[in-house]
């Protein structure tokens, strides 16, 4: 298991332990690929009613593409950084509807409090 | 376990997307044009046209039409290797760090905020002229009308935008059009348009301040997560001449009144009021402020959406303060940060309003872009957006794109006149402002460390 599986697997798992979060995007279904520009190293989950219920297949296409180092995905991740710091400054670059990367902002800001 | 790549990276789905799908390439030429076609614009080629007169205007229009043109060459390379909604502080922060990212930045957008507290005052003056309100009132209904909407988390759609954009460039047009039909039949055609040669250097005031016409085409590089590289680098060169077009005509119809702007009761005069007026009466001139409400308001819209969440972002990272980095969980809108961006458009309105600081807020935004284009010159040609074949020819003359763009922004503030002072006080305030936001993201970037919440 290399480390973004691992740092991807501890953010589900801290995702699911927040019910009410978790509840609040019971109509949210999205699939979303996090991609490490340095290593090429890829990996993806499948969000249906709020939860995660796939990370073991890669699919062919998704909803949302996240690009950047595997630095900055292990700091965001392990809740070292606040994505939106990387974001603004070019070093992470999302592709996809809006809607998709709102929320997903919208949890982080409720895992991490700024 | 999660899914490792030994297999092909994963493409965005193309089809039906949530919310607001793919926009196409006629939406975004008019998201492009119309963020840019702003009421303000007519002021300012009023202002244009008071400096240097008839097709010399004209010529200042074309001339920084096309620095626009290769300006959105230079755009488009920043956007393809670096392809993010931030934009241009995105770009700037790879090239020469995040300091330069907000100090290069940050004012454009606030002198953009300043605009649009001038916009609200020529709504209102629209408004004044549709029903029997006082101006200032018709401003403040279009800034809280607007906010409300955004608070409810409703954009206008892209087609809704394309409408209000062809409605004010083919309604502008065809009184322009019309005020010039007028003067030809008057005889008056060559005296308005061949006016005297207004030397060196009002034509290259000119042309600086007509950049400030074009201000926000390069926005459109914000749409790159949704429409892709090569439909936002088209639709870019695509709203440049559309600009172009639009602003020569209209340039060429403010040269045709005869209205006497000092005999106006207007706190300012609105040209395109005015040229309605001497077109074709009292129904062109309602039909011309409702088109012209319309297209402010589809542009405000999603102007301070786009800002408030500018701000959500910064305060996120302590750069602005902590209450404004909140999201509403139901409508996904940053609610505090637009609150208080709705209170500053107010405040700024009120400034404009009340120190009558029109021509400074052109100016000062003319020059604040003028800047901001330079810089994008400089840093296309550093890391990361420098190519290694590039060749000293090309890197020589994009620096020197970069240094003519300053000097235009020099001669718009020597040429500002009796609002030189006023100019030169708010590009102050703004870069100092900037210059302590830049201050306070460097301090908070390096201990910008985040703690998980505990569950429950």
């Amino acid at each position: 298991m290399t480390r973004l599986v691992d740092s991807l697997q501890n953010f589900v798992s801290t995702y699911h332990a927040k019910d009410d979060l978790v509840k609040a995007y019971d109509n949210w279904s999205c699939s979303i690929a996090l991609i490490a520009s340095d290593s090429d190293e890829t990996v993806s989950l499948q969000i249906e009613n709020g939860k995660v219920v796939d990370m073991e297949h890669l699919p062919e296409e998704v909803d949302l593409l996240i690009t950047s180092d595997s630095g900055v995905l292990y700091d965001i991740l392990e809740f070292r950084r606040d994505p939106n710091e990387p974001y603004m400054f070019g070093e992470l670059t999302v592709q996809g509807p809006e809607e998709h990367f709102m929320r997903l902002d919208y949890i982080m800001s409720m895992l991490c409090p700024h | 376990m999660p899914t490792l790549s030994n297999k092909p990276t994963p493409v965005l789905r193309q089809t039906a997307t949530a919310g607001e799908g793919k926009p196409s390439d006629n939406a975004l030429l008019a998201s492009g044009s119309g963020t840019a076609m702003a009421s303000v614009c007519a002021v300012g080629l009023f202002q244009i046209e008071q400096l240097v007169g008839g097709l010399w205007a004209v010529g200042a229009v074309l001339l920084a039409g096309m620095l626009c043109l290769v300006l959105s060459r230079v755009f488009s390379r920043l956007m393809y290797v670096v392809p993010t909604g931030a934009g241009l502080i995105a770009y700037v922060s790879r090239a020469l760090g995040k300091r330069h990212g907000v100090v290069a930045v940050a004012p454009y957008l606030m002198l953009m905020l300043f605009l649009v507290g001038f916009e609200a005052l020529i709504v209102g003056e629209l408004f004044a002229r549709l029903f029997t309100v006082p101006s200032y009132i018709g401003a403040l209904i279009f800034l809280i009308g607007t906010w409300a909407i955004c608070q409810a988390g409703l954009r206008i759609g892209y087609q809704a935008q394309a409408i209000a954009t062809a409605g004010l460039f083919f309604s502008l047009i065809g009184i322009s059009l019309l005020a010039l039909f007028a003067a030809g039949e008057r005889g008056e055609l060559q005296s308005v348009l061949l006016k005297s040669d207004p030397g060196v250097f009002e034509f290259a005031a000119a042309v600086g301040q007509a950049l400030f016409l074009f201000m926000g085409f390069e926005l459109l590089t914000s749409h790159v997560e949704l429409a892709g590289k090569e439909s936002i680098k088209k639709a870019m060169s695509g709203s440049v001449w559309i600009l172009i077009v639009f602003y020569s005509i209209v340039a060429m119809g403010i040269s045709c009144l005869v209205i006497d702007p000092s005999g106006s009761k207007q706190a300012f005069f609105v040209p395109q009021l005015a040229i309605a007026e001497q077109a074709g009466g009292t129904l062109t001139v309602a039909f011309i402020a409702v088109v012209c409400i319309l297209a402010s308001f589809s542009s405000f819209n999603g102007a301070l959406l786009a800002m408030s969440r500018l701000t959500y972002a910064l305060a996120s990272q302590g750069v602005l303060p902590k209450h404004l980095a909140q999201l509403d969980p139901r409508t996904l809108t940053a609610r505090s940060a637009l609150n208080t961006l709705l209170i500053l458009a107010v405040l700024l309105t009120s400034i404009i309003y009340l120190f009558a600081m029109y021509e400074a807020a052109i100016f000062a935004a003319a020059i604040a872009a003028a800047l901001v284009y330079a810089m994008a010159c400089f840093i296309r040609e550093r890391q990361p957006f420098l190519e290694e074949k590039r060749s000293v020819i090309r890197r020589l003359a994009g620096i020197t794109l970069a240094m003519g763009l300053v000097g235009l922004a020099a001669g718009v503030l020597l040429d500002a006149r009796e609002a030189t002072l006023e100019t030169a006080l708010l590009l102050i305030a703004t870069y100092g402002f900037a210059l302590l936001a830049a201050i306070r993201a460097g301090k908070k970037s390096s201990d910008n460390k985040m703690v998980p919440k505990t569950a429950g």
